[in-house]
């Protein structure tokens, strides 16, 4: 390794180059193949010292066993074929009973494992019994708590039956009472029938008599009057006209009779079975048979209906004012009388009558009416 | 074979160790007058990385023939690190110095500013 | 660029014969065991390849040191893994004969010189760490960061089973120039003086403000203005003149972590 003082550019290059390779020359090349093979002498080395020792100790090992070897080659050799022979034996023997000490011990063991076993599962049903007995006591007491209701159900049932059966007797008497109570309503109906019956007739008759009497009294009148007729025609001859002048309001002046009407109009659909004036105005009401009661005015000279009165559900057979006018009763074949007040013409009372009264009421009205004008049409009676 | 001696005495000057830091004059000035023998002294500013704890005196001055060992063992010091645990130090964030060597040379090599950034960590950051 | 090609696999191809021999203090059988011999890869690291060294001597230490880290010294300098082996070889014993004799100890680590390694997956990650460093100061990262985690991977598998292939073809996407005008940013670079202190890593551009490509005698300059005695840099276990452009340098005498390791040796010739 010489220092090389070379300028020249290039040279540095070529300079390490050569120092590079003379370094690996001197130091690898030199030493690589010695160190080598010093390296695989160092391992072989290594492999035949331990090999060395490996044979060491074999033969240490057989340096013990010699002795033994040697011992039994020398000395009287059939004895101790003898011995050796009945030793095998004995040897073979011992190792079979050996064996069956194993296998007794290993038989003892799989005893004891069973044991174990056993003990376990016998622990465990003792365990699943207590479990079961708590179960059985728990459902012993349920049973009995369970009977008991029963037992409180069924007397409860005893006695509702009992109240059942003394309702049920109690209604019987009671039906009892009542179909004989019944029986009694149903005699005292026929009954009241009867009486209603005899009644009716009675008031039948009781009309008929009244009818005679009337026509009795018509007659008689009528008789008195054809008489007293008869008297003044007698009488014609002598009478002065002062005694005519006495009689003159008795006679029948033709003025008297109406011959020609005021007024004329249609009131009613059907008869008009009723008028009445009124008392204080000039007013007057009509019924009719079509179930209608009418008010009329006139003071203005013509006809004025004024208000239509309803309420009736048969034809009105007769009207009547009270006394002031304000009221208006009307009676009806629907067996009953209503009254009206005559300014908001309103259904005041009505009251139910029979037909008996309805009929005295007509009747009465009928003959009562001072101011009755009938024409064509005639009041009558029906029943 | 003189080199190991310096290595052998880190405990001599371990009185003047680390004060807190002033700025330094003119790092440029510094860095010029530096000679390997001068005993001058060199700024470093320590940063944490991960989840290292942050040091309350971020700056410390050391002398700049101080090994990167001794820097070390100061912050296993500070940061009560067991021998168990890890430190690393990095330079420029990217590669650790070698224990053995010096402040002067990394300060030389990777300083900016008049100070040696050193960013620390207790587990591995870069590389 | 054939040749730039043979010098990384040359470098690639650098061995050192290692002869590992067991602190006598920790033997407790009854005999020394023997040395044990290995051919290391100078860009691995101690912890990848000792793995045989440690089932060979486990065996003759004491049974309660069987947990123990294993740590290695040469002439009672503890040696630290996360230095590539060529740059230990080259920092502590540049001059002796081979091969390299390394104590092993299970024993009384030295805590405050060694950094613990508990695994290769510690390794893994200083790696990855000083290749994310280098990256950051070539491409401020950017390369490293647009990798997927399988290239990442690659990068180490390749380091760790001694696979150049499988290493460079990712690799050298980091050392792609072609999107920054053929330079880096700055040289990742770490000088080891073996009288001084700890290395010393510097922002340095690989040309000059007039374009002009810096050489290793510049970067010398940057590094130590007021020393004008001659100094001899050491890597890969050669000498380096001092006329060769640190962009070639940082992209072809990289160790696998990216950054160059130079010693300097003081020259007193």
């Amino acid at each position: 390794m010489n220092v090389n003082n070379d300028n020249r550019p290039f040279d540095w290059k070529n300079d390490i180059i050569f120092r590079v390779q003379q370094r690996n020359k001197l130091q690898c090349f030199c030493y690589q193949d010695l160190i080598n093979s010093h390296n695989r002498l160092f391992d072989q080395a290594n492999a035949l010292k331990s090999e060395n020792i490996q044979l060491e100790i074999q033969l240490e090992r057989l340096r013990k066993e010699g002795p033994e070897g040697h011992k039994s080659v020398d000395g009287n050799a059939d004895v101790r074929t003898a011995t050796n022979e009945q030793l095998l034996v004995l040897e073979q023997k011992l190792l079979a009973r050996q064996e069956e000490l194993t296998e007794i011990h290993k038989k003892r063991g799989e005893n004891a494992q069973m044991i174990v076993d056993l003990k376990n599962a016998l622990s465990e049903k003792d365990k699943l019994i207590t479990v079961k007995d708590k179960v059985l006591t728990e459902n012993i007491t349920l049973i009995a708590s369970l009977k008991a209701e029963i037992q409180m159900y069924e007397t409860n049932h005893q006695r509702l039956q009992d109240q059942y059966q003394l309702l049920q007797d109690e209604h019987q008497a009671l039906q009892l009472t009542a179909s004989k109570l019944e029986e009694k309503l149903r005699k005292t109906q026929d009954e009241n029938m009867e009486l209603v019956e005899r009644l009716k007739r009675y008031k039948f008759k009781d009309a008929e008599k009244m009818n005679q009497e009337n026509e009795n009294f018509i007659r008689k009148r009528n008789e008195k009057m054809q008489k007293e007729l008869e008297d003044a025609a007698k009488d014609m001859r002598g009478l002065s006209p002062d005694s005519f002048r006495d009689c003159g309001p008795i006679s029948f002046s033709p003025n008297a009779i109406p011959t020609k009407h005021y007024l004329h109009f249609d009131a009613h659909d059907g008869e008009v079975n009723a008028v009445k004036w009124s008392p204080v105005d000039r007013l007057f009401a009509t019924g009719g048979a079509d179930r209608k009661v009418k008010l009329w005015d006139i003071s203005k000279g013509s006809i004025e209906s004024k208000g239509l009165l309803v309420g009736s559900s048969a034809g009105v057979m007769s009207v009547d004012f009270d006394s002031t006018g304000t009221s208006i009763v009307a009676a009806s074949n629907d067996l009953a009388s209503r009254v009206w007040t005559v300014n908001d013409q309103r259904l005041r009372t009505e009251k139910s009558l029979n037909l008996c009264q309805i009929f005295q009421e007509n009747f009465a009205n009928a003959l009562m009416s001072n101011n009755t004008y009938c024409y064509g049409l005639t009041i009558r009676t029906s029943d | 074979m003189a080199t190991e001696t310096e290595d052998t005495a880190p405990t001599k000057p371990a009185e003047n160790k680390c004060e807190e830091a002033d700025e330094p004059g003119s790092p440029t000035d510094k860095e010029k007058q530096l000679s390997r023998k001068s005993k001058s002294n060199i700024t470093l500013f320590f940063h944490a990385t991960g989840n290292t704890p942050i040091l309350k005196k971020r700056k410390m001055i050391v002398e700049a023939t101080r090994k990167i060992a001794y820097v070390s063992s100061f912050l296993r010091r500070y940061l009560r690190l067991t021998a168990a645990e890890s430190l690393f130090l990095y330079i420029n964030q990217a590669f650790s110095p070698s224990l053995d060597q010096t402040i002067e040379n990394l300060f030389e090599c990777f300083g900016t500013d008049g100070v040696l950034n050193v960013h620390y960590s207790t587990s591995q950051a870069w590389g | 660029m054939a040749t730039d090609r043979e010098v990384l696999r040359d470098l690639w191809d650098g061995k050192l014969p290692v002869c590992f021999v067991l602190n006598d203090e920790e033997v407790c059988d009854l005999q020394t065991p023997e040395a044990f011999y290995l051919m290391v890869p100078r860009l691995s690291y101690f912890p990848l390849v000792w793995d045989k060294v440690r089932k060979h001597f486990i065996k003759h230490v004491h049974a309660d040191h069987h947990d123990m880290e294993m740590w290695l010294d040469y002439n009672g300098t503890p040696l630290k893994w996360h230095y590539p082996i060529g740059l230990l070889f080259d920092l502590y014993a540049y001059d002796t004969q081979l091969p390299w004799t390394l104590t092993v100890h299970f024993e009384k680590f030295p805590e405050n010189i060694l950094l613990h390694c508990g695994s290769r997956e510690v390794v893994e990650s200083h790696f990855m760490s000083t290749l994310k460093e280098a990256d950051a100061l070539k491409h401020k990262g950017q390369v490293m960061n647009t990798m997927q985690k399988r290239d990442h991977n690659q990068l180490w598998l390749g380091l760790q089973n001694d696979k150049f292939d499988q290493f460079w073809s990712v690799n050298k996407k980091l050392m792609d120039t072609s999107s920054t005008d053929g330079e880096f940013k700055h040289i990742p670079f770490r000088i080891y003086c073996s009288d001084e202190g700890p290395f010393i890593q510097k922002l340095v551009k690989p040309f000059t403000e007039d374009s002009q490509p810096k050489l290793l005698q510049n970067l010398i300059e940057e590094i130590f203005p007021d020393t004008c005695k001659q100094v001899c840099v050491i890597t890969h276990g050669i000498e380096l003149s001092l006329d060769v452009p640190l962009q070639w340098m940082s992209e072809h005498m990289s160790y696998p972590d990216n950054f160059l390791h130079l010693c300097i040796v003081s020259n007193t010739s």
